[in-house]
């Protein structure tokens, strides 16, 4: 469960990035984020995943206070999984091993089982062993969302996860997103620039503006 | 796996030791750098009330000392002005070497950089002297005085100047240009938006040489000209008073302190831009005639700085043979060399690690350190070695003082700044968000550190660790004070011959410090290549 209060980040020039911003995510379920460029989408989810401290508000992670202005739990301590708007795959990693990254106490018969696995749900086989920059912009990302789903986290942080892939594939890959979520009873939150992707994700979409997010529930 | 199953305070005491460490790093760089300057401060204020105020004097400069202290500065603009702009007209014909061997060659000018000062002087003197011969012009026989200072102060500098320029237009988005040239001519988008963005690097280059020249003794020595750091360097020798010495020297330190935080802002500039991401060539750009012109000749005197040092050397030492029979007899100095280098770049590499990660952020912190990191530039070498005297030469320090510690703490005081910048330079290359990406998935603290910050810092360490090298290996103005009585080292044996004019073995001797020195930078540039190439950096990683 990830719940935030009052939630507020501003950067040195400028109005706030993120601004009074307050929603809760419980368990099991997943909210879509659209907004404009601009909007703070990824600040509140840096902010989320404790990547920033904010200026004013809280940050709840599974019922405990995550971060607030004073503190904050690093974020590997949060059982997150999170996709960034870049790949941001470790260039001198392989594939395997930049999925492996966050997995941790498994035996190499199982990571193996594990890597293969994934590379399967996200339509690579084989291409374990090849590095980031072999790969095409569609493949870093799916591999950049393996990352993330690899440790089994409990919330998932998407941050526009599937921007560069075609619609057929999209789909695909939101059906392999749904059925974590499902096996993990994990929460999501997903930023998309994409109204339909957004309805597909969520039935709560979440509206941002300018770093407000003035109305909630579900869209008609 | 959900948090409250996680092992938290072994987590916590595994972030506990690595910021330990980081604080330790801290405290060691200010200790061995701010230490023997701190030292002579308390030292020449104890001097002073001990009722020597008339000491006191000694810091104003008057009658000839005012005039050598202009003549000084006026040698050292002199010197930063032109290699800054010869300098720019090279990087402007390097940056647009971007593809095939070109690409390689490039860098590869910048070889002779590390290469001390006194080097080129005796082969550009040598050269001089041979080619003066030739065309029986013996009424210009040597190359002395001011104007001879000056043109071996730039070209030493030149690479130095040019490293920066073309760094600083390296980093500036193509797309940028581009999008000028579809307005207006290329000369005009060359003067009007690449230069001015690479301003900052182009500053700071200046700087450099402008501090440099002002603080080196040797060129000026061998050119039988006066400085004010010479006169620093003889009061020390002449009354053993580090107090006088620092007094003396106190009108430099105040000019070169100066230009130190004069060019802050430009150094905040460079530190904080972007990350470079190029995936596209510079464009080639359609420069006027007189330019070009202007251009080739400066890529040729960039090509001289290299080649006179190299075949001058070559030539005196004369054979192989002579060769070797110079290294054997100097056989323990240069063992004393590459043992004071190395324990500079074990002290100066982690705690240069600890210093550039101070210097990656943005507040009033990241600030003070560049400050920190970039004063000690401006303290002139001799004092540099006068400070590691007085903090270290004391009854309950002897045994360290009497080591060959002394020598390396000295080197490292110089040189830690240098070993920080360097890191910091390749750690803004680096995406950052592939850091955060280990923060959010990371499973222990010491993984996290092998497998992803150790590799992509690699890179940095290993490059700072052989400009270091490089850069002890041929200091002298710190060594020639520090080294304890019977000891020697490479450079000292070289100096002291300089004046003897002992042409065939210092030039052998010398030929080993080229080879040092174009040693430990090819490989500083193979190893940041090599990574470029095996696709490291944000070139090429992590496409989006
Ligand atoms: N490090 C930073 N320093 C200063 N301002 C920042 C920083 N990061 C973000 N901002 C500002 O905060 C605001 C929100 O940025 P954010 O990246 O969260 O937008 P976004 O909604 O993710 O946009 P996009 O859809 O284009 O990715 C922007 O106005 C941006 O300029
Ligand atoms: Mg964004």
């Amino acid at each position: 469960m990830i719940a935030v209060h009052q939630l507020t980040k501003h950067f040195p020039e400028g109005p706030n990035a993120v601004d009074h911003v307050s929603f809760d995510i419980p368990a099991g379920s997943s909210v879509a984020v659209l907004g404009p460029s601009g909007c703070g989408k990824t600040t509140m989810l840096r902010l989320i995943a404790g990547l920033e401290k904010p200026d004013d508000g809280i940050v709840l992670v599974d019922g405990r206070r995550a971060s607030d202005p004073s503190w904050v739990l690093p974020p590997h301590l949060r059982d997150i999984g999170m996709v960034f708007q870049t790949p941001a795959l470790w260039p001198h990693l392989t594939v395997e091993q930049n999925i492996l990254f966050g997995v941790h106490g498994l035996r190499r018969r199982e990571a193996r089982r594990r890597t293969g696995e994934l590379l399967e749900m996200i339509e690579l086989e084989g291409m374990g062993n090849r590095y980031p920059s072999q790969l095409s912009g569609g493949q870093s990302r799916r591999v950049a969302l393996a990352r993330a789903l690899a440790p089994r986290p409990r919330h998932l942080l998407l941050d526009e996860p599937l921007t560069s892939l075609d619609r057929g594939l999209k789909w695909r890959m939101l059906s392999v997103i749904g059925s974590e979520l499902k096996r993990e009873a994990a929460c999501l939150l997903y930023v998309t620039h994409d109204a339909e992707e957004a309805e597909r994700v969520s039935m709560r979409v979440l509206q941002m503006e300018s770093g407000r997010i003035p109305e909630q529930g579900p869209v008609s | 796996m959900n948090a409250a199953d996680r092992d938290i305070p072994m987590r916590s005491r595994h972030l506990g030791w690595s910021s330990a460490l980081h604080c330790a790093g801290l405290v060691l760089f200010l200790v061995i750098v701010y230490g023997p300057v701190g030292a002579l401060v308390v030292e020449s204020c104890r001097a002073v009330t001990r009722s020597n105020f008339d000491w006191l004097l000694l810091a104003l400069p008057s009658g000839r000392r005012a005039v050598l202290l202009i003549r000084s500065v006026g040698l050292a603009s002199g010197v930063a002005l032109s290699s800054t702009a010869i300098g720019l007209l090279v990087a402007c014909t390097l940056w647009q070497w971007r593809a095939g061997a070109r690409a390689y060659v490039r860098w590869g000018l910048l070889l002779l950089a590390p290469l001390p000062p006194y080097i080129h002087a005796l082969a550009w003197t040598s050269t001089w002297t041979a080619f003066t011969t030739l065309l029986h012009f013996q009424s210009l026989s040597s190359m002395t005085g001011w104007l001879g200072a000056w043109w071996i102060l730039t070209m030493t500098w030149l690479p130095v100047s040019t490293g920066f320029a073309l760094v600083g237009l390296e980093s500036v988005d193509v797309a940028l240009i581009e999008a000028g040239r579809v307005a207006r001519a290329d000369s005009h988008v060359f003067l009007k938006v690449a230069v001015p963005l690479a301003l900052p690097y182009i500053i700071v280059g200046g700087v450099f040489g402008f501090v440099l020249t002002l603080t080196d003794y040797s060129v000026p020595s061998l050119c039988s000209v006066n400085v004010t750091a010479l006169d620093v360097f003889a009061e020390y020798s002449a009354s053993n008073e580090p107090a006088r010495a620092f007094l003396r020297a106190l009108p430099i330190l105040t000019i070169t302190a100066l230009a130190a935080v004069l060019c802050q802002a430009p150094l905040q500039r460079a530190a904080q831009s972007p990350p470079w991401r190029r995936r596209e060539p510079s464009p080639s750009l359609a420069m006027p005639r007189w330019l070009t012109q202007l251009r080739r000749a400066a890529l040729a005197l960039m090509v001289m700085q290299i080649a006179v040092p190299l075949l001058s050397l070559l030539v005196a030492t004369g054979s192989w043979k002579s060769l070797t029979l110079s290294i054997a007899a100097a056989r323990s100095d240069i063992a004393d060399s590459a043992w004071q280098a190395i324990v500079t770049v074990a002290l100066c590499v982690p705690i240069g690690l600890a210093v550039a990660q101070e210097l990656d952020g943005h507040g009033h912190r990241a600030r003070l350190w560049l400050f920190l990191a970039t004063a000690p530039l401006a303290i002139p070498a001799p004092l540099a070695g006068i400070g590691v005297i007085t903090m270290w030469n004391r009854p309950a320090w002897i045994d360290l003082y009497g080591s060959s510690l002394a020598p390396a703490m000295a080197t490292s005081a110089r040189f830690a700044p240098f070993a920080a910048l360097i890191m910091l330079a390749q750690w803004r290359r680096l995406d950052h968000l592939l850091i955060d990406a280990a923060r959010v998935h990371q499973t222990s603290a010491l993984r996290t550190w092998l497998q992803v910050r150790l590799p992509m810092l690699a890179p940095g360490l290993a490059a700072a660790a052989c400009v270091v090298f490089a850069l002890s290996i041929g200091e002298l103005g710190a060594t020639l004070l520090v080294t304890p009585a019977g000891a020697s080292t490479l450079t000292m044996r070289i100096y002291n011959y300089l004046h003897y004019g002992a042409s065939g073995t210092v030039a052998g001797l010398c030929l080993v410090m080229t080879a040092v020195a174009i040693g430990a930078v090819g490989l500083a540039l193979a190893i940041l290549g090599g990574w470029n190439i095996i696709g490291l950096s944000t070139d090429r990683g992590g496409r989006s």
